[in-house]
Parts: structure tokens; C-alpha cells; sequence
């Protein structure tokens, strides 16, 4: 039998290796190229979210409005802003830009689209985590209790939102590969989707038919999968994660058949 | 060692679909040098980018063992990153432990010292340029592509880099994609004559310049437009296949 070594040379690496490498190199790129122009550096990837969470809960949290339950209002504000501003939202966005981002990597051929993404998302998602902690930390000293019911479970709805991110970012990123005025369109539905996704309030205090209305749409199901697992006393009346599974599913499916499809022309645009 | 299988390669252009390569099919042993030669337009840096794997074919395989450069001196940076930051992204991708090392190389071949440490923004052209050849001269490949042999002539320590240069060609088997049959030495091996349509591979030397130069004569200029028009290829949708590895 031949082996690897002596069918490529001993230089060749596994692809498992090399696009490892190619992820964490593009991580790390990313960082520098958006914050390295700074006087604070690569600590703005965390400060900025932290500022937004920060803000958020000085505008809707220091109202202190009863219909959160018995949730605090700041650890509210952070189960909510958390996951739909920086994890969905900020996905999306760096997803759906990765195809202009990709012409600086024309010589490279390690380099993917795929792995562009895959950097982004990495780095959206670790910045989040991080925020979240530093966050979690602050409200301990101020004397909340930060830490979730359920944490595990709290992370995998994270995940589940950060992944329905990803996934429509890929279709964004190929659909604008045919038309530049798809980047209005995903500006456009940022906002509608902020208000229609359960983000600044509990599916609890929606009232019948509407309740049954918002429930139609996906994200409104790991937003109250978080909340749910988060605060063990409050119970989600629509939480239902067999069907924003099967849109999981279909959206990825979808996602990954567009890409198959395209890759190769946003590359070479 | 290099083995193209029907390869074809076509552009959207604005008159239509233009073929630049079809059906080609050759092969190389292992480290043994290829010379591509062919006219303008006979699709030479095309090759040079498929086989490299920075373009994709529409159909037709490319199989390689080792591991290939990036077009000689074509790379691009990070202007607003330092020229050690970009360096070292360089070297992740490409599986390069020794990160000082190449810095090493890089400085005795620019003599870059503060650079280093400053955007590359801030690097003007010729030093560009410079940084362009030396980064290509730094990196130890099993094949190297040239898309057009490297002059040195504007370069400071034009020497160095002519001994470096040397180096690497006795280290690696090398690509060379020309239009001038000079070019070519006697390191070639194998000459891959290009008409625009296909191509022939000769391991002589002599026949395979009188095939390019009668290609060259026997073109003329309109036969690209007719083709352009009158070849009706669907888009191919299908999948064209770089095989080997991803390094």
C-alpha cells in the first residue's frame, strides 16, 4: 500500500489540518482588521457588545416595567439582547459580507469561502461568549444572580439562534452575489424582525390570536427556549423546538445547496 | 508530479462564453520542470491558475502531489495590519511553523527592518513590489508556479535575489508559464505548447518551438470573435473537479 507520505511528500498536510489553520489565521486576521486601527486594539471586540448590552439595559431595563415577570430587568435585557443582537444579527451581517471580504484571499488557494464564514462566526460567537461572561460578572458584583437555571441548555439555545444566523447569512451572501441590492434588503429587516422576534418581551404577555401569529416565526423559538431555560419559573406558552428544527433543517439545506451552487462566481467577482 | 485530465476552461464575457482550454490533457512526472508557452490570450496564466488551484476549472482534473506555491510575487495583504501580522497569517495558512525564520528570510532578501512593525499601508510601491518577489522567494514549495519568468533587473541586491532564485529552482520542480520561447532553458523538460483552443506536450525542445511559433502564425486575429459567437456552450453547471490536496 502506498502511504500518504509517499503518494504527496512529506510537506503535504491533512485537510483536517490545514483548514484548521486557515480558520484560526482568518480569526485572528479579522480581529486585527477591525480593531487594530484602535488605541484600545483587539479589546473593542469585547467593549463594543458589552457597550450595547450596557445601553439596552439603562433604556429598557432601568424603566423597570412589570411585564417581565419576576425576571430582573437587566438579566432580561442580557437573555434577550444577548442572543438576537450579537449572536443572530451580528452572524448574519458578517456571513452575508464574507463574499466581498473573500478577493484578499485570490492568491490563496488554502483558503475557502466557507472558511471565511466559518472565521466570522467564530469569532462573533467567542466575543459573545466573553461579553456574556464579563457581563454576567458585573451584574454578580452588583448583587444579581447572573448565573442561568439551566446553563447547558442555555448555551445550546445560543447556539441554535447563531446557527439560523449563519445559515440565512449564506443565502444573503448568495443571493447578493446576483443583485448589490440585497444589502438594503437585509438592512431592512433587521428592525421588523427585532419587534416581531419576542426580543424586548415575553411571549406571555402577548395576547391570543397574536400570540399564535408571532409563533409562526422561527426566531421567536430559541429567543423563548432561552428564557425558558435561563429562568426556571418562567414557562414559554409557544416554545416549540421541533418546529423551528425542521426550519433549521430546511434553512441549512437550502443555505448549503445555494452555496454549492455559487461559490465559485463570488469568488471570482 | 501533475496530471490534467480534460481540463476546459471557459470566461463569461460580455460577447458570450469564451473557451480558453479545452480537453486538455497531460502529465509530468514528479520533479521534472513544465514549461507553458502559447500567444496571447492561449489561456498560459489560466493554466498557471488552475493549477495552482486560486481558479477552478469548468471541467476535466488536476491531480498534484506536494505542495504548490501561489503565482510568483501575486499576493495581496492587509493594509491596515502590520507586515509581521500579515506574515504570520501568511505562514498559519500555509502550515509554516518557523514564523521567525521566514522573517529572517524576508529581512536578508528587503533588508525590511523597522517595516516590520508598520502597516503595510505604508509601504510604497517599489517596496511593494520588493516585499511581492521576496514573499514568493521565502516559502519553500515542492512546485513553484511563474506566471512569466521574474525579472530582477529593478531590485536592489539584485544578486541576492538571483541566488536565491537559483536555489529554489534546484529545490523545486518549477511551472513556467511564457511567451517567448527564449525563456525557456534547458532546465524545461517539458514544453506544453497552447494555440488557444488546446494543448500539446513535447519533451523536445526544438519541436515544441517551431509547433508554438507555427501556432502563433497560423492564428489569426479573427478567429477568436467567430468562435466567441458561433460556439454555442450551454453554462456548465456542473461541478469542475480539483482533486489532490488542499495544502
Amino acid at each position: 500500500m502506498v502511504t500518504r507520505e509517499q503518494q504527496f511528500g512529506h510537506r503535504v498536510r491533512s485537510a483536517l489540518a490545514v483548514q484548521s489553520g486557515v480558520v484560526f489565521a482568518l480569526a485572528v486576521r479579522e480581529m486585527y482588521r477591525k480593531f487594530g486601527a484602535y488605541k484600545l486594539g483587539v479589546v473593542w471586540a469585547l467593549i463594543e457588545p458589552i457597550m450595547m448590552i450596557l445601553v439596552f439595559m439603562l433604556i429598557f431595563g432601568a424603566r423597570g416595567r412589570g411585564e417581565f415577570g419576576f425576571i430582573d430587568p437587566p438579566l432580561f435585557i442580557l437573555a434577550s439582547f444577548l442572543p438576537f443582537k450579537v449572536l443572530f444579527t451580528q452572524s448574519l451581517q458578517n456571513v452575508n459580507t464574507s463574499g466581498r471580504g473573500i478577493g484578499a484571499f485570490k492568491a490563496l488557494r488554502q483558503v475557502s469561502l466557507f472558511d471565511l464564514m466559518l472565521a466570522r462566526i467564530l469569532l462573533t460567537s467567542v466575543t459573545a461568549l466573553l461579553s456574556l461572561v464579563v457581563i454576567s460578572l458585573g451584574l454578580a458584583w452588583v448583587g444579581y444572580d447572573p448565573v442561568p437555571d439551566r446553563l447547558i441548555e442555555t448555551l445550546a439555545g445560543l447556539a441554535l439562534i447563531m446557527l439560523f444566523g449563519f445559515g440565512l447569512g449564506i443565502i444573503f451572501c448568495v443571493l447578493g452575489s446576483f443583485a448589490k441590492e440585497m444589502d438594503k434588503i437585509t438592512g431592512l429587516i433587521n428592525l421588523p424582525l427585532l419587534f416581531l422576534s419576542a426580543v424586548f418581551f415575553p411571549m406571555t404577555i402577548v395576547p391570543e390570536p397574536f400570540r399564535t401569529y408571532l409563533s409562526y416565526n422561527p426566531l421567536v423559538h430559541p429567543m423563548e427556549m432561552i428564557r425558558e431555560m435561563w429562568f426556571s419559573h418562567y414557562t414559554s406558552p409557544v416554545l416549540d423546538l421541533r418546529y423551528y428544527g425542521i426550519w433549521l433543517v430546511c434553512l441549512w439545506a437550502l443555505a448549503m445547496a445555494c452555496y454549492r451552487l455559487r461559490w465559485r462566481q463570488i469568488v471570482a467577482a | 508530479m501533475i496530471r490534467v485530465t480534460r481540463l476546459t476552461k471557459s470566461f463569461l464575457m460580455k460577447g458570450g462564453r469564451r473557451r480558453v482550454l479545452r480537453d486538455l490533457s497531460f502529465e509530468v512526472p514528479s520533479g521534472s520542470n513544465l514549461a507553458i508557452i502559447g500567444g496571447e490570450a492561449s489561456g498560459k496564466s489560466t493554466l498557471v491558475n488552475l493549477i495552482g488551484g486560486v481558479d477552478y476549472p469548468d471541467r476535466g482534473k488536476i491531480r498534484r502531489a506536494g505542495t504548490i506555491s501561489w503565482p510568483f510575487g501575486q499576493m495581496r495583504y492587509e493594509r491596515s495590519m502590520t507586515l509581521s501580522q500579515n506574515l504570520r497569517f501568511l505562514c498559519r495558512v500555509q502550515g509554516v511553523r518557523d514564523f521567525d525564520d521566514i522573517q529572517q528570510q524576508v529581512h536578508e532578501l528587503t533588508g525590511f527592518e523597522r517595516e516590520f512593525g508598520n502597516p503595510v499601508e505604508m509601504l510604497r510601491q517599489p517596496e511593494q513590489r520588493l516585499l511581492n518577489v521576496a514573499l514568493s522567494l521565502s516559502f519553500s514549495f515542492d512546485i513553484m508556479l511563474l506566471d512569466g519568468k521574474p525579472s530582477f533587473n529593478n531590485l536592489p541586491n539584485k544578486e541576492r535575489f538571483e541566488e536565491k532564485m537559483a536555489e529554489k529552482m534546484s529545490q523545486s520542480s518549477i511551472i513556467l508559464a511564457t511567451g517567448k520561447p527564449k525563456e525557456i532553458g534547458r532546465e524545461y523538460a517539458y514544453i506544453l505548447v497552447l494555440d488557444g483552443q488546446s494543448g500539446r506536450l513535447y519533451d523536445n525542445r526544438r519541436d515544441a518551438i517551431q509547433a508554438f511559433k507555427a501556432s502563433v502564425d497560423n492564428r489569426p486575429v479573427t478567429v477568436d470573435n467567430n468562435q466567441s459567437k458561433t460556439v454555442d456552450t450551454p453554462p456548465v453547471t456542473e461541478g469542475g473537479n480539483v482533486r489532490g490536496i488542499r495544502n
